[in-house]
């Protein structure tokens, strides 16, 4: 993403934020002040007042880390131990794990050359569509790292693997997993349909690929390489 | 500086009035900052400047004035027309009168990096402006701490 894009991003955001809490709080001002005394129509619309700006909010912070992710000249690039990263991703999930009773295991994750804050943003993501996406029966998130050899001969990358056992995807619907704003369920599961994508940009600025594997009802599987640092 | 503080919660000013400018652009967000400070039972005299530039006219007026007028706290916008916050911090970094002051950055931002900045600049507290109402008026008890 050029630079002048990415501060037109950055500069609108931030606008229509701040306007977008300024929307917000006057509506839940109004509902505090107004109390019982709102008919029930009129108590219905502000809700719906105030469920619009939630969500206006929501696709406001996924352009955010959308635009973080492509804006590869913002990154710091320094020895990442990715255990910690996963730590922090799992911390900042920390409401949603509970919430789901979901477990997440991962161990003996190898460091590697990166910008530590993408990192953490990736494996959030890639968590909370886990835990979002999960089986009544099962919210179990598993991930695994391994060595490869990379699409050169004398590269070698580190594979990683987050699988999840959740309700996963067909195949009909994988095409457009990709494409921003495209979302397979309703407002019954939160989301703005760019956490994949923001996911695979995060991978791509670090030179890796990330693709998924996953079928209607057998869980979902993100698989992503990383260089190993030299 | 008196003269640039205008009293807020509190009505009238009096000797226990907090001192606070407020360098803020955003009039929704100066409304939900007075309303924050009003919440929290902190009584004080607030100066907003709505940009940078008026942000560090107000300060080297209280940089000129007895010290009994100078800010006791300042929130400060990373992101002001003009004159940025992130100026404005480095500026009352190495201003002796306001060395010791208690900054608050307020930011929409919620970039990890941003928070970095501010803090390296000196902040004391670093507030993202939440979205919503109740949130927002956790910023009083930030203040209350800031203050001590």
């Amino acid at each position: 993403m050029g630079e002048e894009v990415y501060r037109l991003l950055v500069g609108a955001v931030h606008d229509i934020r701040s306007e977008e809490r300024g929307v917000m709080t006057s509506a839940q001002l109004l509902e505090s002040i107004l109390g019982d005394s709102l008919p029930p129509d009129a108590r219905a619309l502000l809700e719906r007042l105030i469920a619009s700006s939630a969500r206006v909010s929501t696709i406001l912070a996924g352009v955010s880390r959308y635009a973080a992710a492509l804006h590869s000249p913002g990154y710091s690039f320094r020895k990442v131990n990715l255990t910690c990263v996963v730590d922090a991703a799992t911390v900042a999930l920390e409401q949603e794990i509970r919430e789901a009773g979901a477990a997440i295991s991962y161990s003996g994750l190898p460091e590697v050359w990166g910008d530590r804050d993408q990192l953490v943003e990736l494996f959030r993501s890639l968590l909370d569509n886990a835990i979002k996406y999960r089986s009544a029966s099962s919210a179990k998130v598993e991930i695994e790292a391994q060595q490869v050899t990379g699409r050169k001969q004398d590269d070698v990358d580190f594979l990683f693997s987050v699988r999840d056992y959740g309700m996963g995807i067909g195949q009909q619907h994988q095409r457009s997993l990709f494409c921003p704003f495209r979302r397979l369920h309703g407002p019954e599961i939160p989301g703005v349909g760019l956490g994949l994508l923001i996911c695979r940009k995060i991978v791509e600025a670090h030179g890796g690929r990330l693709w998924i594997e996953s079928d209607t009802g057998c869980g979902l599987t993100a698989f992503f390489t990383l260089p190993v640092p030299a | 500086m008196s003269q640039d503080f205008t009293s807020s919660a509190g009505g009238a000013t009096t000797p226990q009035a907090v001192r606070i400018l407020l360098a803020e652009d955003n009039d929704a967000d100066v409304f939900l900052i007075r309303r924050a400070l009003e919440k929290q039972g902190l009584r004080c005299q607030l100066a907003v400047a709505r940009n940078g530039e008026e942000a560090l006219r107000l300060l080297q007026t209280a940089e000129d004035s007895p010290p009994m007028d100078a800010p006791q706290l300042i929130l400060l916008d990373l992101n002001l027309p003009r004159v940025d916050g992130g100026e404005v911090l480095a500026h009352v970094r190495k201003t002796q009168a306001f060395s010791e002051t208690p900054v608050i950055v307020l930011t929409s931002s919620d970039s990890p990096r941003d928070r970095e900045l501010a803090m390296r600049l000196g902040a004391n507290a670093y507030f993202r402006k939440p979205t919503d109402l109740r949130s927002f008026m956790e910023l009083g008890q930030v203040i209350e701490n800031a203050l001590g």
